[in-house]
């Protein structure tokens, strides 16, 4: 069950915002469409809550074919980035809005009201006007609405896009909390990564109308199926001829590798120290950037130009914790020899393999 | 900090020779000179506004006041025993009630219409659409006489041959004060049906509401300050108006004389201190009306 989606296709005049779309969303899941702007994303989600209508294709809920059913006979519950509070009515009238229009018994309605309230942390503030609610405790009542008429679907617009970084990670957590207890096929669009990994339960990465890869948080970053997932989801850094994740850079300062060869690795074969690496793709260069961020250590490596002209434009970007690097002995300015780790994801570096040669040649 | 402030405070002078540091307490003295030096200059163009206010405004307006009670007798209570400003007072008070109705939910509908939807035209309606408060109210009165007028009235001389009288007569009254308003409502709402956006409004869709639902409940109370603030302007241009409504409506004394053209006809033949209490009714019932506006808005906000 769940949701079906079949060839679907959205333009607007000449741009192709969505490209024969065919995707099914599990019953019951967290599934966040995760594209950067101008993806499609919001697109496809706004085609699934009824506010925009395909060109073709079509889109089934739950076995039923919705694809021309109006918004308001959908039964999906939308969270909208900027809350969309109606702001002329009490927290506790926003919630009961949906129940309202569906005639359900007053007192029904007050103590469902209740329950979503508290459901929602906000039990003491049902009386308040959304205007003197925090961002966060707008957004939650907003949930709270959305959640009021049982929907079959709940659809998020960024939902935690306006808010401050902090409130945005607390939120985030709770409604990973809070869909565990819900369990209400959920989709939302984001275009922070890290948002996407951390809560959700299928990963759709959406780029330019079409859908790039489907999967687990796990499956996307372990194993991108393309270039576009491979960059998007992460940070990469290109060293030699492979672009891999910064934090699969080893790094190991070249006085140690000295020690433990006994020879001098001067020439930038030193692979001792390296175990598991293959000796193309070894390295040696020095660390000429050095920038702490919290308990993360992020180096730049300019590497040792040979013969043929440098390896390559940029320097290799590291990324490890502080513990590593203290462990390792690094210091700004230090002389090193890096390669990927064993187990790292690799990706043939095709532009800067291409370009290389016209910079030597010219 | 009190600690090191008391010494200080004993020995200002070499406190403040000896060193850059100061203490609080010298610091908040200050800034209270600076913040002094601005309040004189706050006072003096707060000073400079109320004068320019009282003499264009406050002074004459009191002057009516006081040629309506204290002139002798209290105009207000012969004034509203004449039967002829009594039917006056009706009249502008009928036009005024169906420039209101008319202009509200006109102004409210194009509102929408020009906010939430693209049409060819748009811009060009918009503009059309400030013509009204924009053109000498004589040259509407003109107009009018011309389109509905019974003699050359191109609508009006048919109709007229029908028995329907526009000119001259109730309904064009009605005419003019609701032409010369037309776009005051409009204006009001315009500005925050745009602020409002349309999110409150899909929300209201996905969680079921029909059109007519997010209508009543959502787009007219987000716009209800707003438009109360258009009907308070409608209203007082509406029992103010005097150049359009002398054209159309003939000024027939108990018939299809206003209050305005009441107050020019009492003012002409004599009878000065009715001319002046019927003005300030009509300058009470429009501050009456903004007061209301300004007392209720904020406390709804809330």
């Amino acid at each position: 069950m769940g949701i079906e989606i079949q060839g679907l296709n959205k333009s607007y005049g000449d741009f192709a915002a969505l490209k024969d779309i065919t995707l099914s969303v599990p019953s019951g899941g967290l599934t966040a469409l995760l594209g950067p702007s101008g993806s499609g994303k919001t697109t496809l989600l706004r085609i699934l809550g009824g506010q925009e209508s395909p060109d073709t294709g079509t889109v089934q809920i739950d076995g039923q074919d919705v694809t021309v059913l109006p918004a308001q006979k959908r039964n999906i519950g939308f969270v909208f980035q900027h809350y969309a509070a109606f702001k002329h009515m009490t927290v506790a009238k926003n919630v009961a809005f949906g129940l309202e229009i569906r005639k359900v018994p007053k007192a029904q309605i007050r103590e469902r009201v209740e329950e979503l309230l508290s459901l929602v942390q906000l039990s003491q503030h049902g009386h308040k006007m959304p205007s003197q609610l925090s961002g966060g405790q707008r957004q939650r009542m907003a949930l709270a609405r959305a959640l009021a008429i049982d929907p079959s679907v709940l659809l998020l617009d960024e939902p935690f896009g306006a808010l401050d970084a902090k409130v945005r990670k607390e939120l985030r957590d709770w409604l990973r909390r809070l869909h565990d207890d819900v369990h209400v096929t959920s989709v939302f669009v984001t275009h922070d990564q890290e948002e996407a990994l951390e809560v959700a339960d299928t990963i759709v990465v959406v780029n330019e109308g079409i859908v790039e890869q489907v999967g687990t948080p796990e499956e996307i970053y372990d194993h991108p199926a393309s270039d576009f997932v491979f960059q998007f989801i992460g940070e990469t850094t290109q060293l030699g001829e492979a672009m891999l994740r910064p934090h699969d850079v080893r790094i190991v300062p070249e006085a140690q590798i000295s020690e433990a060869s006994g020879a001098g690795g001067a020439a930038g074969v030193g692979p001792s120290g390296l175990g598991g690496s293959e000796l193309g793709w070894v390295h040696s260069g020095e660390i000429t950037r050095w920038n702490r961020v919290g308990f993360e250590i992020r180096l730049e490596v300019t590497l040792d130009a040979t013969a043929q002209g440098p390896v390559q434009p940029t320097p290799v970007h590291v990324q490890l914790t502080r513990t590593e690097a203290r462990g390792l002995g690094l210091n700004p300015g230090d002389r090193v020899t890096v390669a990927p780790h064993p187990d790292a994801e690799l990706r043939p570096a095709h532009r800067a393999a291409a370009r290389e040669p016209a910079l030597v040649s010219a | 900090m009190p600690e090191t402030a008391q010494p200080d405070a004993a020995q200002p002078d070499a406190a403040r020779g000896a060193s850059a540091l100061r203490t609080p307490a010298q610091r908040t003295g200050a800034e209270g000179t600076i913040r002094d030096d601005l309040g004189r200059g706050l006072n003096l163009r707060q000073l400079l506004v109320v004068v320019y206010l009282f003499l264009l405004v406050g002074w004459p307006l009191w002057r009516v006041v006081q040629e309506t009670f204290f002139s002798g007798e209290n105009y207000l209570v012969s004034a509203l025993q004449d039967p002829a400003i009594q039917y006056a007072l009706q009249v502008t008070l009928a036009a005024t009630a169906w420039a209101v109705v008319l202009n509200t939910v006109f102004g409210i509908t194009v509102g929408i219409l020009l906010v939430r939807y693209e049409f060819p035209g748009k811009r060009a309606l918009s503009a059309l659409l400030d013509l009204p408060t924009s053109v000498s109210p004589i040259v509407v009165g003109l107009s009018l006489l011309l389109a509905y007028g019974p003699i050359h009235g191109v609508l009006g001389g048919p109709l007229f041959d029908l028995g329907i009288r526009l000119i001259f007569s109730f309904p064009g009254i009605v005419l003019a004060v609701t032409f010369i308003s037309l776009p005051l409502v409009l204006r009001a709402v315009v500005p925050v049906l745009q602020e409002v956006g349309t999110e409150q409004e899909m929300a209201a869709k996905s969680l079921g509401a029909s059109g007519f639902q997010v209508l009543r409940r959502i787009t007219l109370p987000s716009i209800r300050w707003a438009a109360a603030y258009g009907i308070v302007l409608t209203l007082a241009r509406a029992v103010g108006e005097f150049g359009a409504v002398v054209i159309v409506s003939g000024g027939v004394v108990g018939q299809t004389e206003t209050a305005t053209i009441a107050v020019q006809r009492l003012h002409q033949g004599f009878e000065t201190g009715h001319a002046y209490a019927v003005g300030f009714l009509l300058a009470l019932i429009a501050v009456a009306a903004l007061v209301i506006v300004t007392i209720l808005r904020p406390s709804e906000k809330r």
